[in-house]
């Protein structure tokens, strides 16, 4: 692929994530059904935490005394991880771009469940295991920075190399 | 000039101001879509998708230029400008669409539709300016005077049209012919722009000639003859009939009225004109000297970048229009100096140390403007910490008053907003700098003004008359039905009652009534909850921080919208008031209050009764904890009565020009001393100007009379605080009697009431003010403390009091009265988050404790305010603090929202009504900034790699480069792409 192929990529892949950016801030917690039902059901399955839908605030678990909004959904993980993977992807230089940045967005999708709960369970752990009112907002912010690195990171390594290892088996096939 | 040709100019000029613009509209969209309609919506998020669209195009186009190492060529400045006048002239057409006329202006600022034009602009003339420089290449001599005849073409042609054709093309009023007429309009302003542009381009380029030899005459013409007029005649000085004044201080554009306005304008022209001194030294100096300038001629620029396009309309209509386009000239020619002086110095100095002697030349106008706000910023902060936060304990040294004067008349000065200048702003851009810098974005009030002239220079302002305590009028809404439903919460052995009020306007004519009332709570009584009915709804209250709920309250109020606002007033007094009332139209609105027990209230004569006494057996006393007590009435009808010794505490008026006053105080006050044959080692006196100094009898005797200091205002209400906190915080046998020694009372810096210290004078709320005769006038301490009472020989008798817990060692005198009381058993009080709860009634004693603290304690406000303004978020009880307003859409809730998260800068993330923490996902700055510390280590250990591989290691074969091209560095990616086809 060409470089100024791979440009228009690129500038697809910053343009989608700008515009997609936009469309998720202006999005209310009903818009975002789709991210919260899923992460809410997983956090409740881990947690065994039993939860309600209250339309103008969220998935509310009284129990936990937390409440799962869009705030929390996990919709900047999911459009921060698409494209990191996909510029990683564009950078080793995959095959069908076209249909891989698609793809992505549905490995994000899963990524984004699984990741946005563990951060939500961690914090939910770390509010249990300090007092009750001292853990600072600070914390929940450095708690959740550090499982989202982390697993951006990982995420980043996995592809690269799960690509050196298609591009292996190509080059001995071939 | 050439130099704009380079790609990254799109960055600074495109992709900067294009995200400042998302920002800015981002944020007042998310106040206001909510109250948008479909059209309008989609029409926000099409120009919002084109703008980002535009936006990651330049990106792209520039990177792309820059990595094959292109300039500009003029097919960009040609679509660019086409593409972003198209999107202007769109954005114009719809402007109706995106601003309708039904959002309230309040929420939205009132330049917000100016600020596509603002922000495009700069990609606009930079696409001209790539037009203009490739169209004029350097290889053949270009005439500048057919240029400028062009450009003066345009505004002669639009005459002529305007005079012969318009009236004809009037008669045609299709939408075509109008799309027609504006877009010639653009074209025609386009044209005289590049023209223009062009041949001051052309003039500026030439090194030999007539323009060469008489530079000094055109750059004269241009840096100094033009600003100077410019200046003269936006200020007023010339032409003031012609309608550049806008009444008030300034012009048209900003108020540059200020001689450093011409000043600096007249150094830049000197420094422009000055000839290249032959020295290296000298020509450096220049350079630098030009360097500091640029700021000056770049905020003209900048200033008067927006009004570019209607330079043409301008120099058509009037004849000074012209000088519309001198800071675009001007820039011009100021660009080119510079130029050619680091053309010359390069040849002498390293190219890096010029630029950095430019940056740091360019930098200190802005930074002698930064200084100067700071210093008004320390200054006013002082002074405003001296009056709303004072430590009673502590010694003030004396402010620098000539500064702080200075620093209040600029503040109202910036103040002084619309109707002066097309953009609101007394100067443009620096208004907006200063606003932040020195009032974080807020504002002072007239009052706070008025009151820092008092206190600091004296000046009298008319004293403020009482603030009569809201109630129903005769014709307007009235309180028709008042009920309460109550029930006892065992868990928490407190009532929690509900007061219904169901108002209605007779008046059958007037709509948009309001009705507000008063409402006397007893202490340790909480309100945990408000609400509104509208539109067939029930709204519960929102509880705020006050003073963005009063500022969003009477915003709605004028666009005669619903809002419903609950606040405290003074002392343990609320305040009701519900908006507005149609004709014969009847509302209900109530308030929770929490309360340990059985209490009744009275609202506009209306009496209720809060609890009943015979379901629930009396509460037992609650235990003294953590530093509060509350004594019931039980508790305090069994409490011992004492009668405590009083001593007079004289208050001095030792303000500005009382000097001559002085014998004649002292003979008063040894006169009432003698009269009431007092000769008490206990009294006290103030020395009181803007400052307090108190001295007792002996201190008093040994005072130098003539190094006594009459200077500032007499700051009564400080000095009366001072001695009522010491009284309270101090409990002794005796009690102090304020007398007030002043030739001029009414000149006095007087509060409406002491009520919020009601607590501290148990045996009398009066305070007397001494007349020559030797007679005391009482002023009431509860209500309008102005108002003089009959004047009486002697002090009133003193109410008795009791001693709390006991008469051997008494913690606390309370008003021996049938209600309850709060006692603080420590001067510091403090309450750790965790000891509160929702909507208890013990968590609202801790926060009345709390606040009767800080009352003791004004120095704690900073900390110890947002403290409280949390604590009340978090347990939903109202505090002096806060507010609860009901409110008809999101749309108000979100402008709230903003308005409180400036008030409480640095504690945005306070949300009101909220127990349950949310879940928040982490910023993702912080996340860009870890996954960009992972692309610099991969990219250092690729660089550390490419270099030390080819020294040091064989090629590695073309498979190994395959399972390795993560980690290869740039040379194996460069081979991984030929791997697959170069392995076997």
């Amino acid at each position: 692929m060409s470089f100024s192929a791979r440009g228009v990529y690129y500038c697809v892949a910053v343009a989608v994530f700008l515009a997609a950016k936009l469309l998720y801030a202006h999005a209310t917690t009903a818009n975002v059904q789709f991210l919260l039902a899923p992460t809410n059901a997983v956090v409740g399955l881990m947690l065994n935490s039993t939860s309600e839908f209250v339309a103008a605030r969220g998935y509310m678990h009284a129990g936990l005394h937390i409440v799962i909004d869009k705030s929390c959904a996990g919709g900047n993980f999911w459009l921060l991880s698409w494209l990191l993977l996909a510029g990683t992807y564009l950078w080793q230089r995959g095959r069908r771009p076209a249909g891989a940045l698609l793809g992505l967005v549905g490995v994000c999708f899963g990524l984004t469940l699984l990741v946005n709960a563990a951060r939500i369970v961690g914090a939910v752990w770390l509010n249990r295991l300090l007092p009750a009112g001292v853990v600072p907002e600070w914390l929940h912010e450095a708690q959740g920075a550090l499982v989202y690195l982390f697993f951006l990171v990982a995420s980043h390594f996995g592809l690269l190399y799960l690509l050196s290892q298609t591009t292996t088996s190509r080059a001995h096939s071939a | 000039m050439r130099t704009l040709l380079n790609p990254k100019w799109l960055w600074l000029l495109n992709t900067l101001p294009l995200l400042v613009l998302l920002a800015l509209l981002s944020a007042e969209y998310g106040v206001m879509h909510t109250l948008l309609p479909p059209k309008s919506l989609l029409l926000w998020q099409w120009f919002g998708a084109v703008l980002v669209l535009v936006g990651a195009l330049h990106v792209a186009y520039a990177a792309w230029l820059m990595r094959g190492r292109k300039a500009l060529p003029w097919t960009y400045g040609a679509v660019a400008l086409a593409a972003y006048m198209a999107f202007l002239y769109a954005y114009g057409y719809y402007l109706q669409d995106l601003f309708p006329s039904d959002i309230p202006r309040w929420m939205v600022p009132g330049d917000l539709p100016l600020y596509a034009g603002t922000f495009l602009m700069p990609t606009l003339a930079h696409a001209a300016a790539v037009l203009v420089v490739r169209l004029t290449p350097n290889e053949t001599a270009q005439r500048a005077l057919p240029n400028f005849g062009m450009a003066l073409a345009v505004p002669l042609a639009w005459y002529a049209f305007a005079q012969l054709v318009l009236p004809l093309w009037q008669q045609s009023n299709s939408q075509l012919s109008r799309h027609a007429l504006v877009i010639l309009l653009i074209v025609g302003t386009l044209a005289f722009l590049l023209f223009l542009a062009r041949g001051v381009y052309i003039l500026a380029a030439r090194r030999a000639g007539v323009w060469e030899q008489y530079q000094w005459l055109w750059k004269l013409l241009i840096a100094g003859v033009l600003p100077l007029l410019g200046l003269a005649v936006n200020n007023g000085l010339l032409f003031s009939g012609r309608g550049l004044m806008m009444g008030g201080r300034g012009g048209i554009f900003g108020d540059f009225m200020g001689l450093w306005w011409y000043g600096l304008a007249l150094l830049n022209a000197g420094l422009l004109c000055w000839p290249a001194p032959a020295g290296h030294r000298a020509r450096l100096a220049l350079y630098l000297g030009r360097g500091v300038l640029l700021s000056y001629t770049l905020y003209f620029f900048l200033v008067f970048l927006p009004f570019l396009p209607l330079s043409v309309v301008a120099v058509a209509a009037a004849g000074v229009g012209f000088l519309l386009l001198t800071p675009l000239v001007l820039f011009i020619v100021h660009l080119r100096e510079l130029a050619h002086d680091y053309a010359a110095l390069r040849t002498v100095f390293a190219g890096r140390w010029l630029a950095l002697g430019l940056l740091a030349a360019v930098a200190v106008l802005p930074l002698a403007v930064t200084v100067q706000y700071a210093y008004c910023r320390a200054v006013l902060h002082n002074a405003l910490d001296y009056v709303y936060a004072p430590d009673y304990a502590r010694t003030y040294h004396r402010l620098n008053t000539a500064a702080l004067g200075k620093t209040l008349a600029v503040v109202r000065h910036h103040k002084e907003r619309r109707g002066n200048s097309l953009t609101g702003a007394q100067q443009p851009y620096l208004s907006a700098y200063f606003n932040w810098l020195v009032l974080d974005n807020l504002t002072l009030s007239e009052e706070k003004i008025a009151t820092l002239e008092q206190v600091f220079f004296g000046l009298q302002a008319p004293r403020e008359p009482l603030a009569a305590a809201p109630a129903a009028s005769a014709s307007g809404p009235a309180l028709t039905r008042l009920a309460a439903r109550s029930h006892y919460d065992a868990r928490q052995q407190a009532w929690i009652s509900w007061l219904d009020l169901t108002i209605s306007n007779p008046d059958s004519t007037s709509g948009f009534a309001e009705y507000a009332t008063t409402l006397e709570l007893p202490a340790g009584c909480s309100v945990s909850n408000y609400y509104l009915d509208m539109h067939g709804r029930r709204e519960l209250g929102i509880l705020a921080e006050k003073r963005a709920a009063a500022w969003v309250y009477s915003q709605i109020r004028n666009e005669n919208h619903d809002p419903g606002l609950l606040h405290y007033l003074s002392g343990n007094r609320l305040a009701l008031r519900v908006f507005p009332f149609e004709a014969r139209e009847t509302r209900r609105t109530g308030v929770q209050l929490l309360h340990k027990e059985v209490i009744t209230l009275t609202i506009d004569g209306q009496t209720v009764a809060l609890g009943n006494a015979a379901h629930i057996p009396a509460p037992p006393s609650a235990p003294v904890r953590g530093g509060v007590a509350y004594v019931s009435a039980a508790e305090k009808a069994a409490l011992p009565v004492v009668r405590r010794q009083p001593y007079y505490h004289f208050v001095i008026d030792m303000s500005a020009g009382k000097r001559r006053h002085w014998y004649q105080y002292r003979r008063q006050i040894q006169a009432l001393l003698r009269q009431q044959r007092e000769a008490d080692t206990n009294t006290l006196f103030s020395l009181t100007n803007t400052y307090v100094t108190t001295h007792g009898v002996r201190g008093m005797l040994q005072v130098d009379t003539t190094a006594l200091r009459f200077e500032g205002g007499f700051y009564l209400d400080r000095a009366i605080r001072q001695v009522l906190v010491r009284a309270v915080e101090e409990p002794q046998p005796r009690y102090p009697i304020i007398v007030v020694v002043s030739a001029d009372f009414d000149r006095a810096v007087l509060p409406v009431d002491f009520a919020d210290l009601r607590h501290a004078y148990p045996e009398s709320d009066l305070f007397y003010e001494l007349t020559d005769d030797g007679r005391l006038l009482p002023h009431s301490m509860l209500a309008n403390t102005a108002a003089r009472q009959a004047a009486l020989r002697q002090p009133v008798a003193p109410r008795p009091v009791v001693a709390w817990p006991t008469a051997r060692q008494p913690a606390a005198y309370l008003p021996a009265t049938t209600g309850p009381d709060l006692v603080l058993t420590t001067p510091r009080f403090q309450v750790p988050e965790t000891a509160l709860r929702r909507h208890e009634w013990r968590s609202g004693l801790l926060l009345q404790a709390l606040w009767r603290t800080q009352l003791h304690h004004p120095e704690t406000t900073d900390l110890a305010g947002r403290q409280l303004v949390r604590y009340s978020f978090r347990t939903g009880i109202l505090t002096p603090l806060t507010a609860f307003l009901a409110l008809e859409n999101e749309a108000q809730k979100a402008a709230l929202r903003r308005k409180q998260a400036q008030l409480l800068a640095g504690h945005a993330a306070l949300d009101a009504g909220e127990t349950e923490q949310r879940m928040s996902e982490p910023g993702e700055l912080g996340l860009l900034l870890g996954l960009a510390a992972l692309g610099l280590w991969q990219w250092c250990r690729r660089r550390g790699t490419a270099l030390i591989l080819p020294l040091s290691a064989p090629p590695l074969p073309p498979v190994a480069f395959a399972r390795g091209s993560n980690i290869a560095g740039s040379r194996g990616r460069r081979e991984t792409a030929t791997a697959p086809d170069a392995c076997p």
